[in-house]
Order: C-alpha cells, then structure tokens, then sequence
C-alpha cells in the first residue's frame, strides 16, 4: 500500500472541446491539511468529484488510500468521503435523522450511527439543533452538518470542496475552526481560492491553474522558492504618484495599492532596499512605515498564474 | 445499506405527504365509483322527470357499473396522479443537489435507484389497496358485489397497469434533465402506450389490455386471458428498469 492519502497520475477529463483537467499529476501525504488552490474554472471542482468517484476521468488514475478510485466500485469510497462546495440535504430531516441515514449507508447498526450521530453534532457544534429540520439551517449550519456528514464513516481522506467560500465571516470562522481540529484524525483536501484560508489551516499547498499543476509545496518552502521579495510602505494620507512612480522602476515586478498601503514585489531585493529609502524621503512627514515583509500565499499565487 | 435507503425513501412520502396525498386521492376514486354508480341513474331520472315528454328507462345499478367506473378511473385519472407523483423522484434530487453526498458514500447506483423504485411502488401498492378497499366496502353497502376473487385479480391487474405507469415516469426522471421535462417525457411515453393499446392486433400486447381483461375479470367474465400483455407488461417493468439503471450508471454528476 502507498504512503500515500491521494495519488494523481495524469489525470485528464475533457467536457466535449473544453479540457477541465490537463494531465494533473499530485501526490497528497496522509495526515495533513492540503490546501488545494486555484483560480475559478482551474479544475479544483472537477478534481474533487473525481476522487469522490462522482465522474470518471478522461484518462490517467486517481488512488485514495492506495486503492483506485472508481465511480463502478463504491467499495473504493470506503475510505474517503466528500463535502460539495454547496452542501444539499432532504430539508425534511433533522441533522440527526440525516448523520443516523449516512450510519445505514455505511452499514452502521442503528445504536452506533445514533452514538455516532450525536458525537458528530457535538463536535460540529449543531447539538442544539439536533431536532430541527434541516430546511430552516443557515448556511453556516448547513456547512458544518455538511462536514459531519463526511465524517460518520471515520474516512482516511476528507475532501472538502471550498468549505468556507460561500460563508460570513462567523462562519466562516468556525469551519476553519473544526477543520483544524480535524488534522490529527484524517488527511483534509480541501480546494479553495481563498488565500487567506490556507494560511490558516494548511501545512501543504497545491496550486493549480488551466487543469495543471503549477505547484506543490508546504506553505514555507512555496513562499521561499517562488515569492518575490516584499516591501509594504503606508502613508498617513494620499501619496499621489508615488505607485505610478514605483511601478516604473526596472526592478519592481509588481505594486498592488489598498488605500493608503502600497505593496511592493521586487524583482532584485538588493536594489529596493538601497534605492526606496530615498524615493520614500521625498513623501515626508506623510510617511508612516516602510518595511520589507514576509510574502504572502497571495504573492506566491498571483505570482505563478501571471507566469 | 438497502434498509437505510429505502427506509428514507418510505420516510420521504410520508413527511412530504406524498404518501398520504396519493392515498386520499386513490380512496376518493375508490369510494367515488360505487356512489357514482348509484347516483348517476337517479340523477337522469330526476333530469328527465324535469323534462316534460321525456321518459327515460335505464335499467337498475348494479355492481359491474361500479366495475366499470372502478376501472375508467384508473386507466384515465390515476396515471396522471401517478405520474405527477414520480416524475421528480430521480431528477428533483440532482436538481436540489442532494444526489453528490449521498452517491459520494459506498453506495451503488443500482442500490440507489433500486430503493427509490421500491418506496415508490410501496406507496402505489398501498394506495391501491386502501383504494380497492373503499371502493369495494361501499359497493357492499350500495350493492351485492363485486365477488371477492375477481374484484383482487381485477386490482392486481389494475395495479400492474399503473406500476407501467410509474416505471415509465421513473426512467423519465432518471433521464431527463428536469422535472419539468420528465413529466413531459412520461406523459409522451404513457401517450405511446395509449394509442399502441388502440392499434388493431398491436393493441392485443399493450398494457392497456390489462384493463378490459381486469374489467371482465372484475364483473365476473373472465373471458379469455391476456397473457401475452401481461407478458409485455412484465417485459416492460424489466426494461424501463434495466434501461433507467444503465442511464444512471453512466451520468456524471
């Protein structure tokens, strides 16, 4: 059996002339949160549902576990489980009724899904809503059931398909909250886009764009193997001209403006540090901060798509 | 795993009333063909007593007009009740997005289907039976009859005309891309049955014939049997199955 949680060779699936995944090849190890990443339409979707074996490839395989997955061999799901970007349940059920269904289908008796179903609604936090229809669940509710649900069957891999981008920041919050406290249990895959979210709760990142794999890394070495050198400078009040002026500058790569903070991507970190203090002098006493900071996930990503 | 999915299922029809919906529909018709049977005649004799020079002589009510009623429901209403009643049992799900989640877990699309069928045809069986019972409980109080044995076989006959029906809507819902469109679909297919049933020669193999044999068989005539439509009948159960399964297999979702 392979060391590894998920196992991608070549994975390719076309929709009549559009190819959603292009030879994706990715290697997932057991016991980590695996940030998946990308931007809208790179794949990430069709990805998941593959490997919860909801369609079939193109060509090339997909392993969980070490075991093939196969939309023909539901045995093959045995050891993952799946939550879709938008959770849907029967609006009739309570989460119990729907946590004690998922226990039948994995062929738990009637007294351990009960157990099973309400140790779920404590963890996920919905034990007070245990007797509700499912029908009236916020959306936050609904996500956190959503992960229960996927965890009845105590499954090796987890994938979780942009648990937190439909979410308000309270719950958005507490998923992120319960995902972490997940990692010592089972392997997460989770896909997302927002950045933010993977600096979170992920040690590994994979970011794929156009079905192919762009990059895969723990957090740490990404930033270090593809993150320019950053420099953020904040003025008390507006710096007219002074972006425009940077963005010119033969070794910037890229100036990104959020009110009055610029920061600043450098394609030769040498040359910024001894050129910037002076340009920054010329701004003042509007001046606030000027200092090179740690890259972002946000910079690695943006930094491989634009390549 | 079978248990918990057709446990839902059963579960299903009986929170979204669907059950107790298709059961009131199915004793109203039941007890609508014995009173309708009984009233009618007296309701043109008083029309024509109304009408002067008009003498109307109709001869007095009897069980096979409950017979005959009985079954022109079912063969005309009930699989529109029927149908309204399944079209949406495979597509509503992919259109409410609940099918990922559970199909993600170690079940098979045959156990899936497999279960939604049977909750389905449970729920026929039983609306069928609390039906027959009515309409033949009130045929007793209005009437001598129906005898006992042809009124069952009538209604199994019956029944297996309307499980066509509904095996029909099911493989519509599993291959349409809506609700909307699986109706329309089963109703084109039911439509199909329909005129086949009224070709010479082609129309002795229809499951339409189903219903003139469980009619004479129900007013104690049985007449010569239609094994050959039953045999198509039967055919046709299997294949609708079989082809709603392989539809399924292969969907991607």
């Amino acid at each position: 059996m392979t060391g590894l949680a998920i196992e991608c060779r070549g994975l390719t699936k076309r929709y009549g002339t559009v190819l959603a995944l292009d030879g994706l090849n990715l290697e997932v190890p057991r016991q980590v949160v695996f940030g998946f990443l990308g931007p809208n339409g790179a794949g990430k979707t069709t990805t998941m549902k593959i490997l919860a074996g909801l369609i079939a490839p193109s060509a090339g395989e997909a392993r969980i576990a070490g075991r093939r997955v196969s939309r023909e061999d539901p045995a093959a799901r045995r050891s993952v489980d799946y939550l879709p970007e938008e959770p849907a349940f029967y609006g009739w059920m309570t989460p119990r009724e729907y946590l004690m269904f998922v226990g039948g289908l994995l062929g738990l008796s009637g007294p351990e899904a009960r157990r099973r179903a309400d140790e779920l609604l404590e963890l996920v936090d919905l034990r007070d809503a245990a007797r509700r229809r499912i029908g009236g669940f916020s959306r936050g509710m609904r996500q956190r059931l959503g992960i229960a649900q996927a965890l009845v069957g105590r499954p090796e891999v987890l994938l979780l398909d942009e648990p937190s981008s439909a979410l308000d920041p309270l719950g958005r919050r507490d998923v992120l909250a319960l995902i972490e406290r997940l990692a010592d249990e089972t392997t997460v895959f989770m896909s997302t886009h927002i950045l933010a979210d993977v600096e979170r709760v992920c040690q590994q990142v994979a970011i794929i764009a156009e079905g192919r794999l762009l990059a895969q890394a723990g957090k740490e070495e990404l930033r270090q193997r593809y993150a320019a050198p950053v420099f953020e400078i904040e003025t008390a009040g507006e710096a007219p001209g002074l972006a425009e002026h940077l963005r010119s500058l033969p070794w910037t790569e890229r100036v990104v403006q959020e009110g009055n903070l610029l920061r600043l991507m450098a394609r030769d970190a040498f040359r910024a540090r001894e050129e910037l203090p002076a340009i920054l002098a010329a701004q003042g006493g509007n001046l606030l901060r000027y200092e090179q900071a740690l890259p972002t996930l946000e910079d690695v990503f943006v930094r491989l798509l634009e390549a | 795993m079978m248990t918990a999915l057709i446990r839902k299922e059963l579960l299903e029809q009986w929170r979204t009333r669907r059950l107790w919906v298709l059961c009131a529909v199915f004793i109203f018709f039941g007890l609508l063909a014995p009173i309708t049977a009984k009233l009618a005649p007296e309701l043109l004799r008083w029309v024509a007593s109304t009408t002067p020079g008009v003498v109307l002589q109709l001869p007095p009510p009897s069980a096979a007009d409950v017979v005959a009623q009985y079954i022109k429901n079912l063969s005309q209403l009930l699989p529109l009740v029927v149908l309204l009643a399944a079209m949406g049992a495979v597509v509503g799900e992919k259109e409410r997005g609940t099918l990922p989640m559970v199909l993600a877990k170690p079940v098979s699309r045959g156990a899936f289907l497999g279960a939604k069928f049977l909750g389905l045809a449970l729920t026929l069986v039983l609306a069928l039976v609390l039906g027959a019972v009515s309409a033949y409980y009130y045929s007793l109080l209005l009437f001598d009859g129906p005898e006992l044995g042809g009124f069952l076989l009538m209604n199994l006959l019956a029944g297996l005309y309307l499980l066509v029906v509904l095996v029909l809507t099911f493989l519509a819902s599993t291959v349409a891309a809506s609700t909307v469109m699986a109706g329309v679909l089963a109703f084109a297919l039911w439509a199909v049955l329909l005129i086949l049933g009224a070709l010479p020669r082609i129309g002795r193999a229809s499951p339409t014939t189903l219903l003139n044999w469980a009619g004479r068989l129900g007013m104690g005539q049985p007449g010569e049997a239609e094994w050959l439509a039953l045999g198509v009948t039967l055919g046709i159960l299997a294949a609708a199955l079989v082809g709603a399964w392989l539809h399924f297999r292969g969907q991607e979702l």
